[in-house]
């Protein structure tokens, strides 16, 4: 199976929201009915940050210009990285990259130890009380199986989210670039492309990566990497100490505090 | 026969105690860290692990704690002893551990006071090791409330806590149950009745069993 990708292009997205609450519909993802559940922000964007059972939201940058606010939208969700730290991270084996590359979690396997709630550069994965289990966007594969794309891209009205193989995805991308460059977007720029060996999400963010809040150069966090070694290496720590005092007790046997010939060691 | 009372019944309950932690959160903490043995075992083994670990090492960083406020005089005073300058034979002590520890009938190792200076090296390491266990496991108990940077490196922490702790487990057991040879008997000491024959006590710690026969405080005929 080919790799798939979502492209986002902040240029056509108009925050409708309509992402949000077809993910939500999609994957039985419920939102809390209290009144004021929400602290009131004097932004737009709602809710404040992804949940566990908040997959997808898009990201109101406000910045303030001469003619009144300029908003930068942005899609956050799984980035569905290649250079995934979360998998890295899980203890379990139960967050993996399926055949299309997105990241799955497993939620058999899951153990809520909230290893890759901690290592994500993005702060993606979610933790659920309740279940003791986390949870993130798996990229629709139910959907997928079935032919069709992921829910959020399905409802977007503005065409600012589409879906395909990843390499004609990347192509859409680059020419989209283009375009808005000649249309006077200058600092526009593609994300995911190369970020973290290549994401399952493209983005043009076409007032630039900082404009619209997303990471120049992510990197899985270099703690992972040393983590990563502490397995093996405690392996080797407790069979050397095994090796070495088991070599002790074979020299020890035998030994008679008495009629033992006691030599002085030399210094 | 002459014994020495070595360990006083709060120090054996503490140890007994500590010992049942231990094995606790070794036994636990493994299948926190090899996940693949708890979800072997049964549904719900990890949820379990996880509870007795911590309940386990409230309980190992609690009771001594609690021995130290319940006598805090013979606290201060071991804590004392801990810290006394060296002398040539504790040096010599150390110098010659190694090749005691592989050679036990060729090299005879120097009188020692009541810690041999391995024991004072040995301990204080387990202390420090217990203290960074503590705190990094404190702060993954209580992860969401910490940025995920300072989580990542509390697990790091966490971990190489773990292998030093376990280092000195194994040669604490090795040792301390009279695994090794000429340390045969030892055990009795802490899970027993606490005391040592003056014979052991003389090999070990001859300094401090010559000032207790004198004394004859802690002498008992049996």
């Amino acid at each position: 199976m080919a790799e798939t990708a979502i492209f986002y292009d902040a240029s056509k997205c108009t925050a409708c929201k309509g992402c949000q609450v077809a993910c939500k519909q999609w994957n039985q993802l419920s939102s809390p009915l209290t009144a004021d559940e929400f602290e009131f922000t004097k932004s737009y964007q709602s809710p404040l940050e992804l949940a566990d059972k908040t997959w997808i939201i898009i990201t109101f940058a406000e910045v303030d210009q001469d003619i009144g606010i300029e908003w930068n939208f942005m899609r956050n969700a799984c980035f569905h990285c290649t250079d995934a730290a979360c998998e890295q991270a899980c203890p379990t084996g139960a967050i993996s990259h399926v055949e299309n590359g997105a990241v799955v979690i497993d939620q058999e396997k899951c153990i809520g130890c909230r290893y890759c709630v901690n290592s994500c550069p993005f702060g993606v994965p979610k933790w659920r009380e309740a279940e003791n289990k986390t949870f993130k966007c798996w990229l629709c594969q139910d959907r997928q199986a079935n032919g069709r794309s992921p829910g959020c891209v399905g409802t977007c009205p503005t065409g600012a989210l589409t879906f395909g193989e990843r390499p004609a995805m990347v192509a859409a991308a680059q020419t989209r670039l283009d375009e808005v460059k000649a249309a006077g977007s200058d600092k526009a720029e593609l994300y995911g492309v190369d970020e973290l060996d290549g994401m399952h999400v493209i983005f043009l963010a076409h007032r630039g990566l900082e404009a619209h809040g997303l990471i120049r150069d992510p990197q899985v966090p270099g703690s992972i990497k040393f983590w990563q070694l502490m397995k093996p290496l405690s392996g080797l720590a407790f069979a050397a100490t095994f090796g070495g005092l088991g070599i002790s007790f074979l020299a020890s046997m035998g030994y008679d505090r008495d009629s033992n010939n006691v030599e002085e060691v030399e210094e | 026969m002459r014994y020495i009372q070595r360990q006083s019944g709060l120090a054996r309950s503490v140890h007994w105690l500590h010992t049942l932690a231990t094995l606790a959160l070794f036994i636990t903490g493994i299948l926190i860290y090899v996940p693949s043995i708890a979800n072997a075992i049964a549904l719900g083994t990890m949820e379990v692990a996880r509870l007795v670990h911590r309940g386990g090492a409230l309980i190992f960083l609690g009771i001594p704690i609690l021995a130290m406020l319940i006598q805090p005089r013979a606290a201060a005073h071991k804590f004392k002893e801990y810290f006394k300058p060296w002398t040539a034979e504790d040096k010599e002590f150390m110098k010659k551990f190694l090749p005691y520890l592989f050679n036990p009938k060729k090299v005879h190792m120097p009188e020692q006071g009541k810690y041999k200076s391995g024991q004072i090296l040995a301990d204080g390491l387990v202390i420090v090791f217990a203290l960074l266990i503590g705190i990094s496991g404190a702060f993954l108990w209580a992860a969401n409330s910490f940025s995920p940077e300072l989580i990542r490196w509390m697990y790091l922490l966490h971990d190489v806590s773990m292998i030093m702790m376990g280092i000195l487990l194994l040669g604490h057991i090795y040792l301390g149950a009279g695994i090794f040879k000429p340390y045969r008997g030892t055990g009795r000491l802490m899970f027993g009745d606490g005391k040592v024959s003056e014979a052991d006590a003389r090999y070990h710690w001859g300094k401090w069993a010559d000032e207790e026969i004198t004394s004859g405080e802690h002498v008992v005929k049996e």
